[in-house]
């Protein structure tokens, strides 16, 4: 390397002199970001720009295999997305797709405060992208320890049927449901009164003599749903309508899969960000440089973009 | 109409009205800044980000209130639409596309345009195979059982 130091400074020299002849020195010398392999500071950031994009070209196609999972296996089992799409909460999911859409905002922010190059704003447009990347975060966390609580976990781990007898749950809910919403004008039967086994529904005014169910098998075990409620661990209002398909664990694997690699992504952003905000800290970044800030901007916005379809894909459509 | 009004949830709205009530009191700080031309690179002004949010918010509530309708096979149409439409505005002025040089966005639209061949390719011929040649491992299900419930 010390052999090479004399070439290089008169390279540098004769650098200096071309960015003089062709006018677009700023005049106050070389910045100290400057590589020597660059003529300009305008030349090295968009070689990073172009870098960064290429980049990001790569993770649209890393998350396309996982994409492309999504769609054959939804092309050949659509009942499968129907059946697991009732596990999903779509406020949670609306929720998080607004805390990502306005961290895209302060990230926007704290590049032109980096353009700026003041110092404060940069930090608090920072600290802000990164508490929503944790707010994110954390309603993953919400989101997924309920599926944990259920036995949702994907492949092999998938333990739905284990916990719940799941079938038997949903066609209860069923019935429920049904006496919920049959014409409540019906006189209450005397019926009803005479028989012991109709849990309860003597107490309730304005059900329908259990006669009236489609399914009188289900009213006259009333005592063994009794014994099967409580062992229910799913919200009753949360089973889906329909039977559980034989491969339901494909549905979960799809959606740790999706979820869990942008998950991944966002703890990333939330490093960069915070290695950004000590590189502003040290007061690095001004009207001459803010790549850094630019580019990991681009990042945090790609990992918002992916959550704008993955959101619909899994929470909207059914 | 009503069936939007009963299921929109408390908690998107809230959440879409708490991040404007954010943005606001930041824009009332920056509303006299001048946003100068930069040596390289684009500087975007905040009222113009503000104006992003504001579409972006509004067709994440769209998209989350048509989904409460049943319009059928239109339902994904009109999801994959509106996601098409919000990642073009984070594209174009967030990440700055729509300022920077042609080479970022031919980069990016490359990708989409092989992501998209990718999974055609995938769709052409996957109705032809079985979904497994041999029984699953972990349910212990038989192949022929495999896919009963299909549509």
């Amino acid at each position: 390397m010390s052999g090479d130091a004399q070439p290089q400074e008169a390279n540098q020299q004769t650098g200096h002199d071309d960015d003089h002849a062709g006018g677009h020195e700023d005049g106050h010398g070389h910045s100290p970001y400057q590589a020597h392999h660059f003529d300009t500071m305008k030349q090295q950031f968009e070689a990073g720009k172009l870098g960064m994009w290429l980049f990001l070209a790569t993770e649209v196609l890393l998350f396309g295999g996982l994409f492309c999972f999504y769609v054959v296996t939804k092309s050949n089992n659509p009942e499968l997305f129907k059946w697991g799409h009732h596990f999903l909460d779509k406020r949670w999911g609306a929720t998080n797709t607004m805390v990502l859409l306005f961290s895209s905002l302060t990230m926007a922010l704290a590049v032109r405060e980096a353009q700026l190059g003041r110092k404060k704003r940069i930090l608090f447009f920072l600290g802000m992208t990164f508490l929503c990347g944790g707010a994110f975060m954390g309603i993953k966390y919400i989101e997924y320890s309920k599926k944990f609580h259920e036995g949702l976990f994907p492949g092999q781990y998938f333990v739905y049927e284990n916990i719940i007898d799941s079938e038997e749950a949903r066609v209860h809910q069923q019935e429920e449901d049904l006496l919920a919403h049959t014409d409540l004008d019906l006189p209450v039967a005397s019926v009803v009164i005479t028989d012991p086994k109709t849990r309860g529904q003597v107490l309730q005014p304005g059900l329908p003599p259990s006669g009236l169910s489609s399914s009188a098998r289900e009213i006259e075990h009333g005592a063994d749903d009794e014994v099967h409620t409580p062992g229910l661990v799913i919200a009753p209002s949360h089973l889906p309508p329909g039977p559980r398909p034989a491969n339901a664990h494909v549905f979960f694997s799809i959606y740790f899969c999706l979820t869990g690699l942008h998950g991944i992504h966002v703890l990333i952003g939330m490093a960069v960000m915070v290695w950004l905000a000590v590189l502003a800290w040290q007061g690095r970044f001004g009207p001459g440089y803010f790549t850094p800030v630019d580019l990991g901007g681009l990042y945090w916005h790609l990992v918002d973009l992916i959550w704008i379809y993955l959101f619909p894909l899994l929470y909207l459509v059914e | 109409m009503e069936t939007i009004l009963n299921n929109v949830d408390l908690l998107i709205l809230s959440s879409a009205f708490l991040s404007l009530i954010a943005t606001g009191v930041v824009f009332n700080i920056m509303r006299k800044e001048v946003t100068p031309h930069p040596e390289f690179g684009h500087m975007t002004g905040p009222t113009l980000l503000l104006v992003i949010l504001t579409m972006l918010l509004f067709l994440t509530w769209l998209t989350v209130a048509v989904s409460y309708l049943d319009l059928g096979g239109l339902n994904v149409v009109v999801a994959m639409g509106v996601a098409t439409i919000k990642g073009s505005l984070v594209a174009l002025y967030f990440m700055h596309l729509r300022w920077d040089r042609p080479y970022n966005a031919i980069i990016f639209v490359a990708s989409l345009l092989f992501l998209g061949v990718f999974l055609g390719f995938a769709l052409l011929d996957t109705a032809e195979y079985n979904p497994s040649l041999i029984d699953d491992p972990f349910l212990k299900i038989p192949v022929e059982q495999y896919g009963t419930e299909q549509g």
